[in-house]
Formats: structure tokens, sequence, C-alpha cells
């Protein structure tokens, strides 16, 4: 976890009851809560499902429709896998297999170590979360940047984040302005959400420019080609992949699709449902490192495909359904606790 | 037409008023009602639970029971009990490794309606309401497993229509009321803090509140008890009921 905030000791009954006394937070959540939801209706909205006979199905449909795919690929997950790996090492892409979170962060502080990383940009990335990675790199000497500006923001309060993909919904901008100038230096900073921003940009500019290694997830892994996939709004993905001459992109081993006609199918629900927005701002697809001629882009491309207990999972009772184990249907859409479920929706209020 | 009346555990417990409505609209319906005595639980506590192998228990007992019946269908008086039987038996079975109980579970499944979704298909005569009670507010709650699992939400507003109780906008009707089962016993101050949301944006003119899972409904009804309203909750099938011509 990037910050301190341990559950050790403590009872989830113990943790929601205090959440949900707590007043000021039930604003704050429910505000975020209240906005993704509405946008979310609204983006669903316009899209469906194409019959062969004319007819256009909802989004519940194109839903269904990636369920199933997800199902398929699942039960197809070890040769994708190698297929993916395959295509990247075509490339000239350092493939790393991780068979725990310890293996998955000793690939990445062996990387750091060979290139002397000294400075390390991170895009958003909840499988160096679940690794706990900064961490390690900090006891390595490294000085680690999160650069999703919830990320930061929760990174400089030693904070983890509140959700996968509104990692600061739990605070407002007042506490956002606290802490820039109690941990960033902004130097009594006023508290509109521009002015936080400009700071937030000028900063962190200046680690993108000097990081020695940067650091992503992946939301999709697409075997065809070999490519990873990355969804933001905020473009720090696009710098953290592109400036620092060494890119490590780690990802969970479920994050695969077979092919782009898959990729597509998911692209365009992910941001329709996790943001109410039809397209991220960007959607960077990274092949292989920087080419003769290219006018940027990292050198060198590491890939580390984490497994962590994910393949426990593999291989359980099929469901009726039609999807796979328990837990792989997944669409890492991040609705769930975002604005799917009221019970997200009442902490605090 | 036979129905056999699968009554759910609620109903049978807490809500014999409900079930007693129950039989009341079907037999105006035209159907000959029957309750196997065999039938207990269908078994969903234990499945929401992730105790597979132990629902399934209970489930078996609860399907040969039905089964055993006979009836041309088998009703329900809740959206979540139906689900179980039509949505989850066939996955439970699966998961459990009994295929042949899965087949048996599909083909009950089959004939298998929750109320408001039978008598929409077998309708009963409706008395209008009187001009005074027709003027009082009644406000439909959406249940999470008859809405987004079972796809009803047609049927029961049009019922309360038919017997001249046409249901209010209400901003949160689709929403979770927060009792969700054993969910409300292991985290019980989110629950109720998701049933205080819900009842927050109640038109305050609503004097009656109806739905179609008493579970849903026993929740909110201790709820508006708590904050000291004087709002009645009630199943559909007993504000139906009430309308039903004398016999």
């Amino acid at each position: 976890m990037s910050g301190t905030h341990s559950l050790d000791g403590t009872k989830l009954r113990d943790r929601q009851r205090d959440a949900i006394a707590d007043q000021a937070l039930g604003n704050k959540v429910s505000r975020g809560v209240d906005i993704f939801a509405t946008r979310k209706a609204g983006a669903m909205a316009q899209v469906g499902v194409s019959h062969h006979d004319g007819t256009v199905g909802d989004a519940d449909e194109l839903r269904m429709a990636a369920r199933a795919m997800r199902a398929r690929t699942i039960e197809r997950l070890p040769q994708l896998l190698e297929q993916f790996a395959d295509n990247l090492l075509a490339m000239g892409v350092h493939v790393h297999w991780a068979a725990d979170a310890r293996a998955a962060n000793d690939a990445i502080l062996d990387i750091a170590k060979s290139i002397g990383a000294r400075t390390v940009v991170k895009g958003k990335s909840m499988a160096t979360e679940e690794t706990a990675l900064n961490a390690d790199l900090e006891a390595a000497g490294c000085e680690v940047v999160e650069t999703d500006l919830g990320e930061w923001i929760i990174q400089l309060d030693h904070d983890t984040p509140s959700h996968i993909i509104a990692p600061a919904v739990h605070l407002d901008r007042h506490d956002i302005k606290r802490i820039f100038d109690e941990r960033a230096d902004a130097g009594g900073i006023g508290h509109d959400p521009e002015v936080l921003n400009a700071f937030a940009r000028k900063t962190l500019r200046q680690k993108f420019l000097h990081a020695d290694l940067g650091i992503s997830g992946c939301n999709l892994a697409i075997a065809e080609t070999g490519s990873i996939l990355l969804v933001e709004n905020e473009g720090n993905g696009r710098m953290c992949t592109t400036l620092p001459r060494v890119h490590v992109a780690m990802m969970g081993m479920e994050r695969i699709v077979e092919n782009w006609a898959d990729a597509n199918l998911v692209l365009n629900l992910l941001a329709r449902s996790g943001t109410g927005q039809p397209l991220s701002s960007y959607t960077n697809i990274i092949t292989g490192p920087r080419r003769p001629g290219d006018g940027d882009g990292p050198e060198e491309v590491h890939v580390v495909i984490m497994d962590n207990g994910r393949s426990r999972l593999w291989g359980m009772p099929q469901r009726v359904s039609g999807v796979s184990p328990n837990g792989w249907p997944c669409l890492w859409v991040g609705v769930l606790g975002a604005h799917g479920c009221s019970t997200h929706a009442v902490v605090g209020r | 037409m036979r129905v056999s009346l699968f009554i759910t555990c609620l109903v049978d417990m807490f809500q014999p008023e409900v079930g007693e409505a129950t039989v009341k609209l079907l037999r105006a319906a035209g159907c000959e009602v029957s309750v196997p005595l065999a039938q207990t639980c269908c078994g969903q506590p234990a499945w929401n639970s992730g105790f597979a192998h132990e629902a399934a228990k209970v489930a078996r007992t609860t399907l040969a029971a039905l089964e055993a019946d006979g009836g041309d269908a088998v009703v329900v008086p809740a959206g979540s009990c139906a689900t179980m039987v039509r949505v989850f038996w066939p996955e439970l079975f699966e998961v459990v490794g009994d295929h042949d109980a899965r087949i048996r579970a599909e083909a009950l499944g089959k004939r298998t309606y929750e109320l408001s979704e039978f008598l929409a298909v077998h309708p009963v005569p409706l008395l209008p309401l009187l001009p005074e009670a027709a003027a009082q507010e009644v406000a439909y709650h959406h249940s999470c497993h008859m809405l987004r699992e079972l796809r009803i939400e047609n049927q029961p507003v049009d019922l309360l229509g038919a017997a001249g109780c046409s249901a209010v906008a209400w901003p949160d009707d689709r929403r979770c009321c927060g009792f969700g089962g054993l969910f409300s016993v292991k985290l019980p101050e989110t629950s109720v803090a998701m049933a205080d949301e819900k009842l927050d944006s109640l038109p305050s003119d609503v004097a009656t509140l109806v739905g179609s899972d008493g579970s849903c409904l026993m929740h909110l009804r201790s709820r508006l008890e708590e904050r000291g309203s004087t709002v009645r909750v009630r199943h559909l099938a007993e504000i139906l009921a009430e309308r039903l011509p004398p016999t």
C-alpha cells in the first residue's frame, strides 16, 4: 500500500459503523457517487448491440456479451498468456512471470537496480497497490512519485486509495489544499480546483522529465499483438510510459483479451460504466519499445505478469451462466463501490 | 389451473396475512391452490453466504416438495425467493455437481412465477377504490431481485393502478432498501443507513408504501417506525385482495 493506513487489528463491522457516523466523509463520498451515477446513466444509454435483423439491444446486452467474452477468454488463459508473451518477446519486450507479490516486486526492484533508477514515476496501478511496491522501491532508495492526481494526493497524505477509479473520493478540495500545503510545500495555496490542479501539474511535470523509470498498470493485454492498453484521463499515464528511458507495466494475469475485437467490447463499456465517459481522455496502446524513427517512447519495456493467487481460482467449478470460475467474470469497470452499489453511497450520510 | 404455492419463510412465519391474501387472489384468478407441506426454505441465506452445499441440501427439499405437488404453476409471493428458484437454483446445483437437480430445477423454474407476474397474465377482477381511499398516495418499492434479476417492473405497478392506487413518483423507488438478507445482520449500520437514505426521498404525502418482497418491507417498516413515521407498509397481495369483489 502507498500509505500507512493499516487494517490490522480492526474489524469491518467497526470500520463501517465509524464511517457511517462520519457525516463529513459521507458528504464527500456521496457527492462523488451521485456525479458518477448520473454520468454513467447518460453514457450507457448511448450504447447497444446491433442484431443481425437490424434491431438494437440495450447496454445490458453489451454487458452480457462482454461477460461471455471474458468466460471464453479465461477458459483459454494459459494459451493466451503464452501467445501474449511470445508476441512481447518478438518485439524485444522483457517478460517477467511472477508467481506472487514478492516475485513481482523483486522483478521490478531488479530492473530499478540494473538501470540505477533514482526517481520512479507511476501511473495508477492497482496491481502495485496489491503488492505494496512503493514501500519496497523506497526501501531500495528510490523516490517514488504517484502521478495520477488522486493517487498523488493520497500518497502525500500517507493514505491508501478509497476506490480503484476515484482514489481520493474521500477528500474534498479543502483537504487537498491542506495536504499540498503541509506535504508538498505549496506555500499557502488557494483551494480553487484550478489552482490546486495547476500546482499538481507544475510539480509533477518536473518529476516526469527527470524520472529514470516509469511504472504503469495495464487495463488490457491484447494477446494477438502483444499490446498493453492503458486508459486514463490526465495524460500522466502517457508521460509515465513515454518519457522515462525504461517502462515497466505490471499486470494481473487476468487482464488478457484475445484480440482487438474483444478489447473493443471492453472499451465500449469501461469508461461508460466507470466514469460515465464514452471513452477516457487518453487511450494508450503500447506495442513494443521505441523503434528507429519513433519520436518518443521508452528504449526498454518490461511486462510483469503476476499470478499472486489468481490461478487458484482457475479451474473452480464452472458457473451455469457460462462464466468460468467465481470472481473471474469481472469487467474491471470500477462500478462496484463507486456508484453501482448503494452501500458505498451511504457511508456517512 | 392448479397452482402450488411456495409460501416462503418470511410469509409463513411473519406475514401469514400475505399468504392468505395470495391464496384469495389465486382463487379469484380461477386457480385451484395447494400448499405442499414438505416445502421449507429456498436456501438463499446459505447460498448468499457462500455455503453452496448447505444451500443445496435445503433447496433439494423444497424442489422435491414443489415437484411432487405436480401443479401447473408454482407461484411465489416474494420476488427474492422466486429469483432463487428460477435464477440461482440451476447455478447452485451445478456448482455442487448435482447435474440431475439442475435439470429438474430448470424445468421447475420454467413454471415458477412471482405473484404479480402471474396475476398479470391470469387477471383477477378488482373493484375500484372509494374516492376518499383513492385520494391517499401510494408509493411502490421495486426490490432488487425482482427488478434486476427477474426484470419484473411494470406488472406490480399496473396491478396497483388497476386497484385504483396509482403509485406516485419516488426518485429512489428502484434503489436497494439495504436489507440484503444476512447483510443486515452482519453490517446493520450500513443496512439501516441505506434504508434511511431510500426513505429520505419518499414524498411526504405518501400514506402507504407497497412492495412485493416481505423481507424489504420488514426492513423498511422497522425504519419507518423508528423514525416516527405514520406511513403504512403493505404487501401488494394485501392491497389487491382487499379490492376483490365479495364472494
